[in-house]
């Protein structure tokens, strides 16, 4: 699908998604909530595994940093929307800290890496204690809000968080930064003696994926209002994403967008509906997407319309 | 008259372990000049060109582009500086299409440049080597011939002054190697210094200025064609025989 198509179906799944609290329960508008939080990780993912191709399976590291970051920040007063940009700006920071010696590594060696960041990130919340409440997890402040505006609230902040990381996505792929990236994707060699300084290009993408990342991490904690690294550092959060980033198909503008939703609400029916088998049919599912639509919806739909334009070219000859 | 050097090369050692890969290699490439890079495989010519374009950091040596010592830079930044390389095996943006694998030389050799700059600049390119009808094309789509001649055209976007082509004609046929052998002329007669690694021997002759012979890493020869294909050391570590008698009857023949 082309830039212009993709953005213009972001554009009718956000007016859906801006009108959607009206007309759902709170139990849709937390499955909701769900999906826009996995999609912006997932969003964060495409960064740097779509499009530099470096598999940073540890990314939920990120997720982690920003929740300690915002929850830090809310137990010290500082205001909701100020702790989200720290959480956000810090898990950037913090990638680019890990990321200048990291990214020097190629291809698998950085995957392992960054799943070692992760677990460290763990062992220095559990031993550092004190505001971070270590292994006894950390309580925030609960917001005297109903909770339905609450719930509401935090749901447009989740849609806001992943129209930005769209769009952010959107904006890379046009520039420089994203030519440098994709370039490196295919052929780390051949980007250098072209001018790609690649590091410098690893290193930013890296920052941008840790960003989104951290965000959502900073907003979730503010909605569960009870953190602690289990599942704050959960490598399950990135394994999630994965999975919908591929589905959607990575390294374009909406698949993992459209990927986290598709897998979030096949996930939330069939655990509705069969619960005691429902790994069992996730499993099947998960096959049935990587054999059936290997490179992702978003592919398969410009497939698809390819063919037609093909087909409707040769009936035009024929006639 | 002194004319300096574009490219001086001076007692380069490379290892690998406790291979000598190259080994105090030095030689000078004026600006202007096609130089050959001839030896036998392992001998350490691509790993010389690799030091050239900063991929691989030598042990011992010093490199000077353009009278300015380059030795220890990033490749990116010597690629900036106006050098450019093909590989011997193509390395394509295999996602990317033929003219936006163009465009990525363009886009980060010059800063300040804009989208119609870059544009023009790789349509000149793929022009230069006669890919502008596979301009939207996948690089998997080309044949052996064109993938070549993109890594060529890559090559060329960055706008370079030196030029370094590792073996861009193995692997094709007489009409493809012809048509090769015209480009890198043509190339060089914009102005271009050409560093030219090939194992096939006419097309050496027919576009080297001078030639340098490795073996086993170190440099065994050095000067104008005629002069290393008469070279009994050269001809019995890599020409053989055989290419005497050939060049003997084909000068025989004309």
């Amino acid at each position: 699908m082309k830039a212009k198509h993709q953005l213009a179906a972001a554009a009718v799944l956000l007016v859906l998604a801006l009108i959607l609290p009206a007309v759902i329960d709170n139990y849709w508008l937390r499955v909701m909530t769900t999906v826009f939080m996995i999609a912006i990780v997932a969003q964060g993912l495409n960064v740097i595994v779509g499009f530099a191709g470096y598999h940073a399976f540890g990314n939920a590291a990120f997720f982690g940093v920003g929740a300690y970051i915002a929850g830090v920040s809310l137990n010290a007063q500082v205001p909701l929307a100020l702790a989200i940009v720290l959480a956000t700006g810090g898990s950037a920071v913090v990638a680019g800290i890990f990321g200048w010696p990291l990214l020097r590594l190629r291809g698998h060696y950085f995957a392992i890496a960054s799943v070692a960041l992760n677990m460290a990130f763990v062992e220095v919340i559990l031993n550092l204690g004190g505001v971070t409440g270590g292994a006894m997890g950390l309580p925030l402040p609960i917001s005297p809000m109903p909770p339905d505006l609450l719930y509401r609230m935090i749901y447009y902040m989740m849609l806001g968080a992943l129209t930005v990381a769209t769009l952010v996505v959107w904006h890379l792929s046009g520039s420089r930064l994203g030519y440098a990236l994709r370039a490196l994707r295919d052929s780390e060699s051949g980007a250098e003696v072209m001018g790609v300084d690649t590091v410098k290009a690893k290193i930013l993408a890296w920052m941008i994926s840790a960003a989104m990342t951290g965000c959502a991490g900073g907003i979730w904690a503010y909605w569960l209002t009870f953190i602690e690294v289990g599942s704050a550092f959960d490598i399950g959060i990135s394994m999630r994403a994965y999975i919908m980033m591929l589905l959607g198909g990575m390294g374009t503008i909406i698949g993992p967008v459209v990927g986290a939703f598709v897998f979030e609400i096949v996930a939330t029916l069939v655990w509705s509906e069969f619960t005691h088998i429902h790994n069992l049919l996730l499993g099947m599912f998960l096959i049935a997407v990587v054999i059936l639509v290997p490179n992702g919806i978003i592919h398969l739909i410009s497939r698809a319309s390819a063919r037609l334009s093909a087909a409707r070219e040769l009936r035009r000859a024929k006639a | 008259m002194s004319v300096q050097p574009i490219l001086s090369v001076r007692d380069v050692t490379v290892r690998f372990g406790g291979v000598v890969a190259v080994k105090n290699a030095s030689f000078d490439l004026m600006p202007g000049e096609v130089l050959g890079l001839i030896g036998p495989n392992g001998a350490g010519k691509t790993t010389l060109l690799n030091v050239v374009s900063a991929l691989i950091r030598p042990q011992e040596g010093s490199l000077a582009f353009e009278g300015e010592t380059i030795t220890g830079l990033k490749p990116h930044v010597i690629a900036r500086k106006g050098v450019a390389r093909t590989f011997q095996v193509v390395q394509p943006f295999k996602n990317l299409t033929v003219m936006q694998n163009v465009e990525v030389g363009a886009m980060f050799c010059a800063r300040d440049r804009g989208k119609s700059q870059i544009r023009a600049l790789a349509v000149d390119a793929l022009q230069k080597v006669g890919l502008t009808a596979k301009a939207d094309a996948l690089p998997s789509q080309l044949t052996l011939s064109e993938r070549k001649r993109l890594e060529m055209a890559r090559a060329l976007s960055t706008e370079p002054r030196l030029l370094l082509l590792d073996e861009v004609m193995a692997g094709l046929n007489h009409t493809e190697i012809d048509r090769i052998i015209g480009l890198i002329r043509e190339i060089n007669r914009d102005g271009l210094s050409i560093i030219v690694v090939e194992h096939v021997m006419k097309a050496i002759m027919a576009v080297c200025d001078r030639i340098v012979v490795l073996r086993f890493g170190e440099k065994i020869a050095d000067g104008t064609p005629e002069e290393v294909t008469n070279d009994p050391h050269v001809i019995s570590a890599y020409l053989g025989e055989r290419f005497v008698r050939r060049q003997a009857a084909s000068a025989g023949a004309a």
